[in-house]
């Protein structure tokens, strides 16, 4: 399984929404590690441990954004799989991927 | 200022300034160079420091001095200033919370830390997606794009941090992000700049699907919620608006307007801990 922990295969320090508002971004981390895996079909394991934390517009961007990218919200749960000692963390998470919308 | 003859040099006299009010000197600082900026450097500064000892160890720990370009010669010593720190910024720059803050990673809760690092991201994430929706207010069109300024301060068990920046400021912002609330609080007469700021909060806590962005301004707002005794100032254009940890539980809210503008956003978070000495 295709495995990437936040921390240390990203940034200690995630943060922002675009790319245009810094190297961390959510649509950074989505671009280099999300999309790709999801492309070929492949299962992703993402490690949120470690990180100083994640702001709303980051985690949004990087999983929702999928969702609005055109992968369906569905196949996104299941193909991208997340680890983290706060299961809130995760649950916020999967909050946004179902609450996306694809762009029309 | 941006009148005078080219290359004219700009005195800055602060002979008589006694005290300074982390705040209100943040953006006096985010000013000068927002005016460096816009000269492009032309104009030479000059400056007659205070006669007051403490101020000037301020200047030195902030390094204002190399700013300035004249040393004030004075040592950071006093305990009420070697805990200032300050940084500043363009767009979102996450790794800057060390700068600020990791002087009291073994004081701060995890819990604390995190939720900090979220708050102060998502003010520069806000700084960096709404910078160019609107010319600041103040009649001159040289804007600071995506930068924003940050004090820490530790002072009487309390930590204190500052955040600003010189954009449009919220209340001016919330007609484009958010027409409907806008046109509703016209209707009732609502509409100012305090009113904007709390339910521009208001309305990104209690946002869920409908819309993907903006729910920062909540995190900024809430992360002082569990911690009692901690609070939150939003200044933004005109007004502020005050969230705070009752002690005996609960949030309580404040707001006010002022005559004045500060044509910009601030964010005070002051949390109350208890810092371990230096041995």
């Amino acid at each position: 399984m295709n495995h990437v922990k936040v921390a240390t295969d990203f940034s200690r320090y995630p943060a922002g929404r675009f790319l245009k508002d810094g190297p961390f971004s959510g649509e950074a981390f989505r671009n280099k590690f999300l999309e790709p895996k999801l492309l070929a079909g492949e299962v992703i394991l993402v490690d949120l441990d470690g990180t100083r934390g994640y702001g709303s517009s980051f985690l949004e961007e990087a999983f929702g954004g999928l969702v609005r990218h055109g992968y369906d919200a569905d196949r996104v749960l299941r193909l991208v799989q997340l680890q983290s000692k706060r299961e809130s963390l995760q649950q916020e998470i999967r909050g946004y991927i179902r609450d996306a919308t694809r762009d029309s | 200022m941006f009148n005078t003859p080219s290359s004219a040099p700009i005195h800055l006299d602060f002979s008589r300034v006694k005290r300074l009010n982390a705040e209100g000197f943040l953006l006096v600082v985010a000013e000068l160079q927002r005016c460096v900026s816009a000269t492009y450097g032309r104009h030479p500064l000059t400056c007659t420091h205070s006669v007051n000892d403490k101020v000037c160890q301020v200047f030195e720990q902030i390094e204002l001095g190399k700013f300035l370009g004249t040393s004030t010669g004075a040592t950071p010593a006093d305990d009420d200033v070697v805990h200032w720190r300050f940084v500043q910024g363009r767009r979102v720059e996450g790794e800057k919370y060390e700068a600020v803050l990791s002087d009291f990673n073994d004081e701060l809760p995890e819990s604390m830390q995190e939720s900090l690092f979220i708050g102060i991201t998502e003010a520069m994430t806000n700084v960096a997606n709404h910078a160019d929706e609107l010319p600041r207010a103040d009649g001159f069109s040289f804007t600071c794009l995506e930068k924003w300024w940050m004090f820490s301060q530790y002072r009487d068990g309390r930590l204190t941090v500052t955040f600003c920046d010189l954009g449009a400021g919220i209340p001016r912002t919330l007609p484009i992000k958010r027409p409907a609330l806008a046109k509703l609080m016209r209707r009732l007469g609502w509409y100012d700049d305090a009113n904007a700021i709390r339910h521009s909060i208001k309305d990104s806590i209690s946002r869920t699907q409908e819309d993907h962005r903006g729910k920062g301004l909540g995190q900024i707002a809430r992360l002082v919620d569990s911690t009692p005794g901690a609070f939150v100032n939003i200044l933004s254009n005109a007004g502020v608006y005050g969230r705070s940890a009752q002690i005996s539980g609960g949030v309580g809210h404040k707001r006010r307007n002022y005559r004045d503008s500060i044509f910009g956003t601030m964010i005070v978070w002051s949390i109350p801990i208890q810092k371990q000495e230096e041995s």
